[in-house]
């Protein structure tokens, strides 16, 4: 299969895989694989289950290109977001009911030389954080500011109503910033 | 009130004022200019959003579209009902049928002794014609 340069819209390939044409599925995989996996680690935290999550969606995809309808006015992009944020968070859900299995990636994903020690510290606990928020309001945060689609497509993606989005995705920040205080007092208080 | 509405507005939208409502965009930038307090959020949020983009980074992963394009098996060819059949395929498909029914027939004819009963020579004229003659 080949097709990384196929200018067609995502529709157009939806139509071509319904065809059984797989060029059409390679140049899809191609275009998006990278943007969604990306979703399924900033949910799993692990490199490994979030290849699994991507890969199985697409699989899953390939077999059975008519979940997708398009006469129901989502873009693809819209329902395969919420395709994907639904089995990374059950599998992230089947990860914490087996705790030895769920304590996610500790690699450091950036550990660049330029980053000091203090910083490092301060972005892994704040990943910590994050991870930490309620499943809502960790996808709403997601997908609004790391995947910066419009609150419109993430109230879409979540099947809530914009009011509700907006809600979580206030709450999402105002506990992070709080914690980012709270990081900051006590390591003030450290240093005192 | 009010600036507690553009308080929650900064925090829902962010510190890019292009992300702004446009309706409410100049009150915004009027209040960060004239609210200490609005610019204290301001100025918190900011340092949130910049510490938020240095996290959940996720790695590079080479040839994962490859990887999954190689996982993918092919599509399993099932059997197609003759109303999925496209007209050309429905007509490739009873010529088939008849050409093997007339063969029969000729077999039969043979093998029969030169006789060959009414309703079999019926059914292979039938057969030649696609099927509309029985109909």
């Amino acid at each position: 299969m080949s097709g990384a340069e196929d200018k067609r819209s995502d529709a157009a390939l939806m139509a071509g895989i319904a065809a059984g044409e797989q060029s059409a599925y390679a140049a899809l995989v191609s275009r998006h694989s990278m943007r969604f996996f990306r979703l399924a680690y900033r949910l799993t935290g692990r490199h490994e289950d979030a290849e699994d999550v991507v890969q199985d969606a697409f699989v899953q995809l390939w077999r059975a290109p008519h979940m997708w309808d398009p006469t129901h006015g989502s873009l693809f992009t819209t329902w395969f977001y919420q395709v994907i944020s639904n089995r990374a968070l059950s599998l992230r859900r089947q990860a914490a009911r087996h705790p030895q299995e769920a304590l996610g990636d500790i690699v450091d994903s950036q550990c660049g030389a330029e980053e000091t020690l203090n910083a490092k510290h301060r972005r892994l606990w704040l990943e910590s954080r994050i991870r930490a928020l309620p499943e809502r309001q960790k996808l709403a945060l997601v997908l609004c500011f790391y995947e910066e689609l419009s609150n419109q497509d993430a109230a879409e993606v979540m099947g809530i109503g914009i009011k509700a989005l907006q809600s979580l995705l206030m709450r999402a920040k105002a506990t992070l910033r709080e914690d980012i205080n709270s990081f900051d007092e006590l390591k003030a208080g450290g240093q005192g | 009130m009010r600036k507690q509405m553009l308080e929650d507005l900064l925090m829902l939208h962010g510190t890019n004022p292009q992300n702004w409502p446009a309706d409410m965009r100049a009150s915004m930038k009027t209040c960060l200019k004239s609210s200490p307090r609005f610019a204290a959020d301001y100025a918190a949020l900011a340092r949130l959003e910049e510490e938020l983009k240095s996290c959940l980074r996720a790695p590079a992963v080479p040839a994962l579209a490859a990887r999954i394009i190689a996982a993918t098996p092919p599509l399993q060819h099932t059997y197609l009902p003759p109303q999925e059949l496209g007209g050309q395929e429905r007509g490739l498909l009873a010529a088939c049928l008849a050409g093997a029914l007339v063969i029969g027939a000729v077999i039969g004819y043979f093998i029969g002794g030169g006789t060959v009963d009414d309703s079999l020579s019926r059914l292979a004229t039938a057969a030649l014609y696609g099927g509309r003659a029985l109909i």
